[in-house]
């Protein structure tokens, strides 16, 4: 899972002539992008691959976009960069790489509109620039510069690997037959049915991962979390969901888990407060500060990256003492590990459906009502998939690199230096940490 | 000079006071949620009343009253509100420029306040000139929305929008992504005027009789009457005059063209087999988007025919037909959406007969993702126009389409996912436009 190696772009531009411009004048160029770029019309963030072509431009306009990013380009290379404080070089690989980012962004989208912006069913494959473009996703929705083939590969070492996890905690539960394990995951007795028992759990769960969460990732400060149904939630609704107290009507920072049909899966508890909660996203949205430039981009590589790793280290938080605890991580992991195998085995190898339910059936047991839903949502949402479990593998790089830079060091200091590093680009990050 | 000045402004007067007469439906701006018990206790409040704020929208009665998210929102003129559908309720009854005095809560205090209703925004889109306009129909005044090219001169030939079988608006105005809008606005811009015949009861005709009470002849001759006032319009080609009919929108399409004279029909995702034979084909297709089994397919289709028998040959209530047996209240629940007697009419169509009658040119489609209507109606009714009218119809298949005219590669793909608007329904209308 985390031996693949980097592609790295050249994503930060060399200072060739002119290398004049000040840090006093940086500050004018990134707020004049803060301002253009605000000015872009650009679509909202959407995870559908269709909706995003539908939100394609016009010709008129993706050319206005084009002309911002190489004045934006332009500028850069003007920029003295030994000139500028550590936090202006931040600025500085942010800029730069958005811009190229986009411009890779707007060159796709301009062949797509002049080939007469044909919107493709069942994936990118049949788009004509189908590598191009689902290269493009992969980058967008993980913010590194994997590649498809990689993808694959990692999902289907990742598929092995935690089934082998999975056959371990069968073996240590006693059950040494596949069949009756799985009959015996289906009892309900793993079926929580009283709402207040579920909210006593997950505060049970908060006070033993607090104990443990300076020793995991130093002395930081946490607001309180609140865990509460989530409204309107449906059978295909994720098992959770934080919201910060910005984006939601209670004004307290939430954790809304899925109680449809008056039944919660305990097992599936300690790894989704992990993730939804602490040390996951309201850890680190709590820790987060306001910036004008990071604030106008979304890299959720970086951020489902991040509560990804954190599942992983159930134990050393106090958690997993239940093995069914950990199994329900790795039951997890095992579907967010084939999506990975599903995501470039659609997109980039031209799977079809009945390929894509084939591999699943091949691979997971006892979850076969959830086999449609899972294929449509890779189908349809190309990408999006990924940026959890190669997020997650990029930041275990970044622990591994710093790990040989630090013999002495305690990982917790790592953990504190990713999460203050902020809401950047994972290929940024590597440069921070 | 003064006395001409004086006749301009009484002519305008009359004008605005015709084109103002159906007023747009009140805009209080708000998305809201029920207070949950969760919700009361994160929040630390006691009461049970209100409705939760979670979103105030720009430009809105609400953003000018000061309403915040987190607000509770109690009361308006002393109408206490429990849910969301009170409150959607209680704003149809109220009119766009009345005062009013709200209650609301705001970090566990009673905050007062005045404000005015707003009226809904219209819609606006690029090189779309939109038009609110309204006709007298039996039912009372119905809307109009009317889309066209902002350089459109003269007379156009013009597309009637029927909607489907559901009791939805068709007013868009925070929905410019919806097909429909899609759809009419390519037609629009490629020199068509595209009329939106709003349902009894919906949108701006909150005031007619309610559309879950109106027959099903009822709501055709509102749409008769609607039609009949377009033609009137200076910019309309009163010869050339179409109809798309969008799911049960395509059964209205040929009782209309027996009261008004149509060019021509489009029909999309319609039925053409009797009520009863439609239902049980479509809880076939409808199984299959579920990826059921045949086996439990089979059951779900014993079961609704059994369920039908009680409401349809015992006149039976879906409440009552549950006493008889578990599960057809659920299983009938497309019937609750509409009265008995639409109901009635519609069970008692044969709507084979009602094509045969039909002299002009129609145009059927079918999404092939389409799992709410039959492939083999489409096909059908072409038969029988062409049988009787030779040449006069053409069936065609849009591919990667669902039947709410969104992209979509399979039946299931329909109902787990569906994405965007798919243009191939545009594109094959303007083709068989231009053939005709």
């Amino acid at each position: 899972m985390r031996t693949y190696s980097f592609i790295t772009t050249a994503f930060v531009f060399s200072c060739i002539l002119h290398c004049s411009l000040t840090a006093q004048s940086f500050e004018e160029l990134k707020d004049n992008f803060i301002i253009g770029y605000s000015n872009l019309r650009l679509p909202g963030y959407t995870y559908d691959y269709r909706n995003y072509f539908s939100t394609i431009p016009s010709r008129d306009i993706i050319n206005e976009q084009k002309e911002f990013f190489k004045q934006a380009e332009r500028n850069l290379l003007s920029v003295n960069k030994e000139n500028l404080s550590a936090k202006q070089q931040l600025y500085f690989k942010t800029i730069a790489y958005e811009v190229q980012f986009n411009l890779q962004r707007l060159q796709l989208e301009e062949e797509w509109v002049n080939e007469g912006r044909k919107i493709p069913a069942g994936g990118l494959y049949t788009l004509s620039h189908h590598k191009q473009w689902y290269q493009y996703f992969i980058h967008k929705f993980t913010s590194t510069a994997i590649s498809p083939a990689q993808v694959f590969e990692m999902g289907k070492a990742e598929v092995a690997r935690v089934k082998k996890e999975i056959s371990r905690l069968q073996n240590q539960l006693g059950y040494h037959d596949e069949t009756v394990f799985y009959t015996h995951l289906n009892d309900p007795v793993f079926f929580l049915t009283d709402k207040t028992t579920v909210v006593n759990r997950f505060s049970n769960i908060d006070s033993t991962v607090r104990k443990n969460l300076s020793a995991f990732v130093g002395h930081v400060s946490t607001p309180s979390v609140y865990a509460m149904e989530w409204p309107g939630a449906g059978p295909s609704t994720p098992p959770g969901i934080y919201l910060h107290h910005s984006d939601n009507a209670f004004g307290k920072d939430v954790f809304q888990f899925n109680f449809y049909g008056g039944h919660y899966n305990y097992r599936v508890m300690e790894w989704i407060y992990m993730h939804e909660g602490i040390p996951g996203h309201h850890l680190q949205a709590s820790l987060r500060k306001a910036d004008p430039l990071l604030d106008l981009f979304v890299y959720p590589g970086n951020f489902e990256g991040w509560a990804c790793y954190v599942e992983y280290y159930g134990k050393e938080l106090g958690l997993f003492t239940d093995a069914y605890m950990e199994l329900g991580k790795w039951e997890w992991d095992l579907v967010r590990s084939l999506r990975l195998v599903l995501d470039a085995g659609i997109h980039y190898y031209g799977w079809t459906k009945q390929q894509a339910l084939q591999y699943w059936k091949e691979n997971i047991k006892g979850q076969d009502d959830i086999a449609e839903r899972e294929v449509s949502r890779v189908t349809n949402w190309a990408a999006q998939a990924l940026s959890y479990k190669i997020g997650a593998s990029f930041i275990f790089q970044l622990q591994e690199n710093w790990r040989l830079k630090n013999p002495a060091g305690q990982l917790k200091d790592f953990r504190l230096q990713y999460l203050s590093a902020g809401m950047v680009p994972l290929l940024i990050m590597q440069d921070i940490i | 000079m003064k006395k001409i000045l004086s006749i301009a402004g009484l002519i305008f007067s009359v004008y605005y006071a015709q084109a103002q007469s159906l007023p747009r439906k009140v805009f209080l701006g708000i998305r809201m949620e029920a207070v949950t018990d969760d919700a009361r206790k994160i929040m630390g409040i006691e009461s049970k009343n209100g409705v939760l704020i979670s979103e105030v929208f720009a430009n809105s009665t609400a953003e000018s009253a000061g309403f915040k998210r987190g607000d509770i929102l109690l009361k308006i003129n002393g109408q206490s509100f429990n849910s969301t559908n009170e409150v959607i309720s209680y704003l149809n009854k109220q009119n766009a420029g009345n005062s009013f005095t709200y209650w609301i809560s705001r970090d566990k205090k009673l905050v007062e306040g005045k404000a005015v209703f707003q009226p809904q925004p219209k819609e606006k889109h690029e090189g779309i000139e939109m038009i609110y306009t309204e006709a007298k129909t039996l039912l009372g005044q119905q809307r109009i929305i009317i889309s066209k090219a902002a350089d459109q001169k003269g007379k156009a030939p013009a597309i009637v929008f029927i909607g489907g079988i559901g009791c939805y608006s068709l007013d868009f105005t925070f929905n410019p992504t919806a097909s429909e809008v899609q759809l009419l606005n390519g037609l629009s811009r490629n020199g068509y005027l595209c009329a939106r015949a709003e349902k009894p009861g919906m949108g701006d005709n909150a005031k007619t009789k309610a559309c879950s009470e109106v027959s099903f002849m009822e709501e055709m001759k509102g749409y008769v009457d609607m039609i009949k006032t377009l033609k009137q319009r200076p910019d309309v080609d009163s010869n050339a005059v179409y109809i798309f009919g969008h799911s049960m929108g395509g059964l209205f399409a040929p009782l209309i063209a027996k009261e008004t004279n149509l060019k021509g029909i489009i029909a999309y995702g319609t039925i053409g087999s009797n009520f009863l034979e439609y239902l049980i084909k479509t809880r076939k297709t409808i199984a299959e988007a579920y990826n059921m089994p045949p086996e439990e397919s089979d059951d779900l289709v014993k079961d609704f025919c059994e369920c039908s028998v009680y409401y349809f040959a015992d006149t039976m209530t879906t409440v009552q037909a549950e006493t008889k047996k578990h599960g057809c209240r659920e299983l009938l629940s497309l019937f609750d959406l509409r009265s008995r007697q639409y109901n009635n009419e519609l069970y008692s169509f044969n709507i084979p007969s009602l094509w045969r009658s039909y002299g002009g040119k129609a145009l059927l489609l079918w999404g092939n993702a389409d799992y709410i209507s039959s492939e083999d109606d489409h096909k059908m009714i072409a038969g029988v126009v062409n049988r009787y009218h030779p040449g006069n119809a053409d069936f065609e298949v849009v591919k990667n389409c669902d039947h709410g005219m969104l992209t979509a590669s399979s039946f299931q793909d329909a109902r787990l996912n569906p994405g965007v608007y798919n243009d191939a329904v545009g594109k094959a209308v303007l083709n068989w436009l231009k053939r005709i």
